[in-house]
């Protein structure tokens, strides 16, 4: 099929260099902002990742010492859960208290708390 | 020609060009240059416009460098490019005011023989191409003033290989008629 092949060099945009090279100077000036700006992309693109080791190492020690604190610290536990309960209901605690431990408070327990409360 | 990025792989280059790369760019233009004209110039059918067109798509291809998912298909992502803004361009033709006569006139006067010559060749092939349709003009740029395989023309132009032979047959069946025998034998090789 190459003997076939037409000759269109006279249509080759490089055969005249002075056009050719008018040409890419064009392009390449009118590229020349879109360059710049990613060029400055790039370089804090750039900053960004060489600022991500010391930040993750700084991370990783803050973490450390966090865990290292909380496990120091004890929570104290709540003396009676039930004076909570009732607290929070706004009933007396031996009430609270039978919730608690799933017991039906005794006539008297009741008649006493309810006295108190008065 | 400065030969810009000789080494590289187009993937390489359009990786270097994202960051700004203004020498990785320029290599990626030179490159491509000669297949965007083609094209181009296939879809629009004459040089001046091409030009035009071509920094343009060149300038839409950097604009929008991180949609090109393949860095090593970038001659075909741009040929896209090239074929979009060429038919875009061929519709604001449409539109665009009557041309300044007086500009082509004067611009003809100062042209020197060899010019001439040149043009008038240029013209001749234009002419020609005008008779084929848009796929062959684009099939036999690329074959016979680009050297592309019809592999590559068939990816580009997302048809097979067969029906991009096809077209190459066709294409140059119809430049015989168009040009004629004796002024054929001028641009056909052996």
């Amino acid at each position: 099929m190459g003997e076939d092949r037409i000759d269109f060099s006279g249509l080759d945009p490089t055969r005249d260099r002075e056009r050719f090279e008018g040409a890419i100077q064009s392009i390449m000036e009118a590229a020349a902002p879109e360059l710049i700006s990613r060029q400055e992309r790039s370089s804090l693109l750039a900053q960004l990742v060489q600022l991500r080791k010391p930040m993750l190492a700084a991370a990783t020690v803050a973490a450390i010492v966090s865990a290292g604190v909380l496990m120091r610290v004890r929570i104290p536990e709540t003396t009676n859960s039930t004076d909570g309960i009732a607290e929070a209901l706004g009933v007396p605690s031996v009430l609270a208290l039978g919730v608690h431990k799933e017991r039906v408070p005794t006539f008297s327990e009741l008649f006493v708390a309810f006295e108190e409360d008065r | 020609m400065l030969n810009l990025g000789a080494g590289s792989t187009d993937a390489s280059l359009v990786r270097k060009a994202r960051r700004g790369d203004s020498v990785a760019y320029e290599a990626l233009v030179r490159r491509h240059y000669r297949p965007a004209y083609s094209v181009a110039l296939a879809i629009l059918g004459n040089a001046m416009d091409a030009e035009d067109v071509c920094q343009d798509a060149f300038i839409r291809a950097l604009e929008r460098l991180d949609d090109c998912r393949k860095p090593g298909k970038f001659a075909a992502w741009l040929l896209q490019i090239v074929r979009n803004r060429a038919r875009n361009y061929i519709d604001y033709r449409r539109i665009r005011e009557t041309v300044d006569l007086d500009k082509i006139a004067a611009a003809d006067r100062v042209k020197t023989s060899s010019a001439v010559e040149q043009s008038e060749l240029r013209d001749n092939l234009e002419s020609a191409l005008s008779g084929l349709t848009e796929v062959q003009r684009q099939t036999v740029l690329l074959h016979d003033l680009e050297g592309w395989t019809h592999r590559e023309i068939a990816e580009s132009l997302d048809v097979s290989e067969v029906a991009s032979r096809q077209h190459l047959l066709n294409a140059r069946r119809k430049l015989r008629e168009l040009l004629g025998r004796e002024l054929l034998e001028e641009y056909t090789n052996g």
